[in-house]
């Protein structure tokens, strides 16, 4: 059984579609990425998921409930860390872990909940007084009461500094190892690859890609840039190395030389070019960044060039 | 069902905020100091001996009927669309609250933080009359000060019932003042709506048949159910109680035509029509709610 379910679904405010015709399966126990820029869509889905919006059209089902006439059901599985939320700002740190704890139903000890999100020496504080990153911890904290199969966190990361990103990653990969689903949105790339099993584009509502971070780069035909600085490269040469399996374009700019290739023959490269009497003084290699790999989903057709 | 954990979150939450002190306060002072007055102006004769019935009468009406409605409103317009606004309702959502128990929840919640102070300030005043050795009518004392809390409960489910329908905290409290006001200045305005079409229809209805009409009317409004259910406890029929505002002329007029009071300005139906408000602005509150994107 799917952890999540989307199925051909659609929302629309007024005349604005916000996310169109969405069809996503995650599995159970799997990590899973949900990224784009800022305005695609993805909270509106993670909205939908949660129930605080109705599709539409289309199915939205969670741990096999319907999303919206079993939601109930669904929160009591669930851990959230909501987007644009706020804490009760009277209530301190303990309080409101407390008052998870009990809304759950779960027997939960809470100083060891708050310990484990960084909190440890401000549970007895008002939360009213707490920084942005330390309500975002807070409830991530009451998402993790009474251990849920599924986690749903809404750009985990805001606010945080790299130890709490850190940290953030550290609880994501924990609770997965537990055998939690998790999915988990963001607009940074980076926070992304190194937790996720997979992951889902959305660009102007729609999905544009789904797939595990080596199978987008592969889809991209995303090849290593080598930087050769040479001198007397005979011409014959170029044609040699383009001539090599996996290397897709050979350019040459004075005495550097750019070949895009897989990783895989960058020796190759460097061996062909010496034999054929070229001197290799420098090379560099550049990966496709993330980044880059990003873009390449979410700009407009036409724009990645620019 | 876990609308009482919400209940006592958003309870303890009034008594940090320090809401339910303040009201306390008030309450005590009012009903209190008004039983002092009561109290420390008895007559010397005792022919006459004063009982907590004349309490009632004096503080029943204008005093409690214009102050719980309001005090009700402040504390609960912003239940739900409050916690909407700053997004602390998501946090809410997220843990396996309905949006059903969500309402219940809140409604109960405030109303705890109406009703308390009243029946502090109502059993402190009982004990100030008991010291000034005014007569205690302690069955009498006990259900106004029931009715009274309910009327405070009641303004709690209108207005978070209007909390819950309303989608800017700034919407609600317009929409609760709004009804404030309609209950208690302009509600005479409404029962005009029955000569209005009795002209336009022509349907020549009997003078008596009008005024037993407009008095039905009357009594849909919560403010003068409570009123004329409190008179209720000190007046001798049922009639009496239904004209607990009326002058002398209307009185004996009414008195001669009507006799006995049909059955729908009977107590036990004004009774239920009061109750009713306790019920139907949650439910309909709920309607809305529950079908809206947050």
């Amino acid at each position: 059984m799917a952890a999540i379910e989307l199925d051909g679904v659609t929302k629309r405010y007024g005349d604005v579609v916000a996310v169109r015709d969405l069809s996503l399966d995650v599995a159970e126990g799997e990590v899973f990425g949900f990224l784009g820029p800022n305005g695609a869509g993805k909270s509106t889905t993670i909205n939908m998921l949660l129930d605080f919006v109705r599709p539409t059209e289309g199915e939205v089902r969670l741990l096999g409930y319907d999303a919206s006439e079993e939601s109930v059901a669904i929160r009591e599985r669930l851990g959230v860390l909501p987007e644009g939320f706020s804490v009760y700002d009277r209530l301190t740190g303990r309080q409101h872990i407390e008052f998870a704890i009990e809304s759950k139903d779960a027997d939960a000890d809470p100083d060891a909940i708050l310990d484990r999100v960084g909190l440890a020496g401000d549970g007895d504080r008002k939360a009213g007084g707490y920084s942005k990153g330390m309500a975002q911890r807070l409830v991530l904290g009451m998402a993790l009461v009474g251990d849920p199969d599924l986690l749903i966190l809404d750009e985990p990361s805001t606010g945080l500094d790299p130890n709490g990103a850190k940290q953030m990653r550290e609880i994501v990969r924990a609770e997965a190892d537990r055998g939690a689903t998790v999915f988990f949105s963001s607009h940074i790339l980076g926070q992304v690859e190194s937790v996720c099993d997979r992951v889902g584009i959305l660009r102007d509502g729609e999905l544009v890609a789904e797939d595990s971070i080596a199978g987008l780069r592969e889809a991209t035909s995303a090849d290593t840039v080598l930087q050769i600085t040479a001198e007397d490269v005979p011409d014959e040469a170029l044609d040699r190395v383009a001539g090599i399996e996996g290397v897709s374009e050979v350019s040459r700019e004075g005495e550097t030389l750019r070949v895009s290739c897989e990783s895989g023959v960058k020796t190759s490269v460097l061996s062909e070019l010496e034999s054929a009497g070229a001197e290799v003084r420098d090379f560099e290699t550049e990966e496709t960044s993330l980044e880059d790999l990003f873009m390449a989903y979410t700009a407009e057709p036409g724009e990645v060039e620019a | 069902m876990t609308w009482q954990a919400i209940a006592r979150k958003d309870f303890r939450d009034a008594v940090r905020s320090r809401w339910l002190w303040a009201l306390s306060a008030i309450f005590v002072g009012l009903f209190a100091g008004a039983a002092y007055f009561v109290g420390s102006n008895l007559p010397a004769d005792p022919q006459q001996p004063i009982t907590t019935d004349a309490f009632l009468q004096t503080l029943g009406q204008l005093v409690i009927t214009l102050l719980i409605p309001l005090v009700a409103i402040v504390v609960s317009y912003s239940a739900i669309v409050g916690e909407r606004e700053s997004g602390s309702l998501k946090l809410l959502l997220s843990l396996p609250h309905s949006r059903g128990d969500t309402l219940l929840g809140k409604a109960v919640g405030r109303s705890a933080v109406v009703a308390l102070p009243i029946l502090l300030g109502l059993v402190l005043a009982f004990g100030v009359l008991g010291v000034y050795g005014v007569g205690l009518k302690v069955l009498n004392f006990v259900a106004f000060t029931a009715l009274t809390m309910l009327l405070g409960v009641v303004f709690v489910s209108i207005s978070v019932g209007v909390s819950a329908a309303a989608s800017t905290n700034r919407r609600a409290m317009l929409g609760t003042v709004g009804l404030y006001f309609v209950f208690t200045l302009f509600w005479g305005q409404v029962r005009r709506v029955l000569l209005f079409v009795n002209d336009q229809l022509s349907l020549e209805l009997a003078s008596v048949d009008l005024m037993q009409y407009g008095l039905f009317i009357k009594f849909l409004n919560p403010v003068r159910a409570y009123q004329t259910l409190a008179a209720s406890l000190y007046t001798d029929t049922q009639l009496q109680a239904r004209l607990y505002q009326a002058g002398r002329l209307q009185r004996g007029f009414a008195q001669e035509e009507i006799g006995e009071v049909p059955f729908y300005l009977s107590d036990p139906f004004v009774a239920v029509q009061f109750l009713l408000w306790l019920a139907v602005p949650i439910a309909v509150g709920y309607w809305v709610f529950e079908q809206a994107d947050l």
